[in-house]
């Protein structure tokens, strides 16, 4: 669960029901209260651009697709009487998406400030009941060394990610691709992530046993650590 | 119509529609038709297949069911019995050399079969079952990714039987659901995202016989066909050179 994000999706909908309040209270005819919910829920129906934002989408509202529909509907309805009853929940529906808007541009600021994405803790918090898989023939026979993955935590060392490099090294000291070696032949797993994160990482472990590279599906991180974090299995 | 008459009419129409509901996905299934009824749906002249033997009824789980059958023209073939809509129906089946995976949810590897029926002249010794990706990278705006390659081995004897199954490995369980997650990490949080990136890996085998040959079993032919479900993929059969020794 992101629970930064889940937070903020909560004070988004208090923020929406305090405005609906204000919005009945000023009212003189006042509308009934079921109908109202649903022209709100309506209202929100927009039609929306997505653009990307610190390695996701965020969508921003152009068209009141919904605010349109009711409309449609409500000023045919006693000359238009009953319109002026739910114009502003509609609007404030359409509204809603702004408030939804700021949510998805704060929200990843707060969450990279407690969830760093160049720590290993972030993806790392929980490893008692880590494992070692062997994803690739061409891995030796080992077993996750927890005690030397724990000391470790600490000082592991951010590196860039050099996948190019990487891809084609394989390839060219094999001549041919299945033929090539991996370079990342296990997968620890079991391991969790630091809670309220909402991440769920791809974690491989290097040929060597030193270094870490981290899939979560928005970007990629890779760590050296000093020693091997793996052993010879019995 | 008063309230009177409304509100049972409600009341009436409601437990109607729980009845269907029920009758149609909760119901325990009933007990499985047998062979000749089996046969019969099988022969079906639409199926285009004469069916000499039905060689085994297996319960993967109470719902679904494997059938190995055996055509008069001696094809090995596979077929895939669901219990749906309170009925047990044939939701696929093939004949060929070509061993299928059923996977019953989706979403859930530990539900996935992988699933063969080989004629028996074809002396086969093992199957090699094989999870593959292919090594991959990409750089975009800056963002490198390296998708390292995946090639992970499952072993089944031929044994006695023409026919077997097995259940995903549970390796290969932890891997794909791993990268499944991460995959869907990847859509944008919203209702009304419409694109679903399909995992990157997929199913390969290989067959050995008692004489050490890694040919493609292709006795008595291999021009299979069937009727798949959206749940069922055939593996692909792999050469020497597609694969990591």
């Amino acid at each position: 669960m992101n629970a930064p994000g889940f937070v903020l999706n909560l004070m988004a909908w208090g923020a929406i029901f305090i405005l609906a309040i204000q919005i009945y209270r000023k009212q003189d005819v006042k509308p009934i209260i079921w109908k109202m919910t649903i022209v709100i829920f309506v209202g929100l129906f927009s039609f929306s651009i997505n653009l990307p934002y610190m390695e996701q989408q965020i969508k921003l509202a152009i068209l009141p697709l919904g605010v349109w529909i009711l409309n449609g509907i409500y000023s045919r309805k006693e000359g238009g009487i009953s319109w002026d009853k739910y114009r502003k929940y509609a609007w404030l529906g359409f509204f809603a998406n702004f408030i939804f808007l700021a949510v998805s541009l704060i929200s990843p600021l707060i969450h990279s400030v407690i969830f760093p994405a160049n720590e290993i803790s972030t993806y790392l918090s929980d490893v008692n009941k880590g494992k070692i898989i062997q994803t690739h023939p061409s891995a030796g026979s080992k077993i996750l060394d927890i005690d030397s993955l724990l000391d470790q935590l600490d000082s592991f060392k951010e590196e860039s990610v050099y996948s190019e490099k990487w891809y084609y090294e394989a390839f060219e000291s094999a001549g041919e691709l299945s033929k090539a070696e991996e370079r990342f032949p296990y997968q620890l797993s079991g391991t969790e992530a630091k809670w309220g994160s909402g991440i769920d990482p791809l974690i491989f472990v290097e040929q060597d046993g030193k270094g870490i590279l981290i899939s979560t599906g928005q970007k990629q991180v890779y760590f050296r650590a000093e020693k091997s974090l793996l052993k010879k299995g019995e | 119509m008063s309230k009177k008459v409304l509100v049972p009419l409600l009341l009436i129409l409601m437990l109607i529609a729980g009845g269907v509901l029920y009758w149609y996905y909760l119901a325990p299934p009933a007990n499985f038709p047998d062979q000749e009824k089996v046969k019969e749906t099988l022969s079906d002249p639409y199926n285009r297949m004469e069916i000499a033997e039905i060689q085994d009824t297996i319960f993967l789980d109470d719902k679904h069911v494997y059938i190995p059958f055996i055509t008069e023209e001696e094809d090995h073939g596979i077929s895939f019995w669901e219990w749906e809509k309170h009925e047990w129906q044939l939701s696929s089946f093939s004949t060929g050399s070509m061993p299928e995976i059923w996977k019953i949810d989706a979403d859930d590897p530990s539900s996935h079969f992988i699933i063969w029926n080989f004629h028996p002249e074809n002396d086969l010794d093992y199957l090699t079952f094989f999870l593959i990706k292919e090594r991959g990278f990409s750089v975009s705006e800056g963002k490198e990714q390296y998708d390292p390659g995946i090639q992970m081995e499952y072993r089944a004897e031929a044994g006695e039987k023409s026919y077997g199954y097995t259940p995903i490995p549970s390796e290969w369980q932890k891997y794909m659901k791993a990268e499944n997650k991460m995959m869907a990490a990847m859509i944008p949080d919203s209702i009304f995202a419409d694109f679903f990136p399909p995992p990157q890996y997929y199913f390969g085998w290989r067959s050995t016989a008692i004489d050490g040959s890694t040919e493609y079993p292709s006795y008595p032919n291999n021009n299979g066909f069937g009727r798949g479900g959206s749940s069922t993929e055939h593996l692909r059969f792999l050469g020497e050179n597609d694969i990591f020794e």
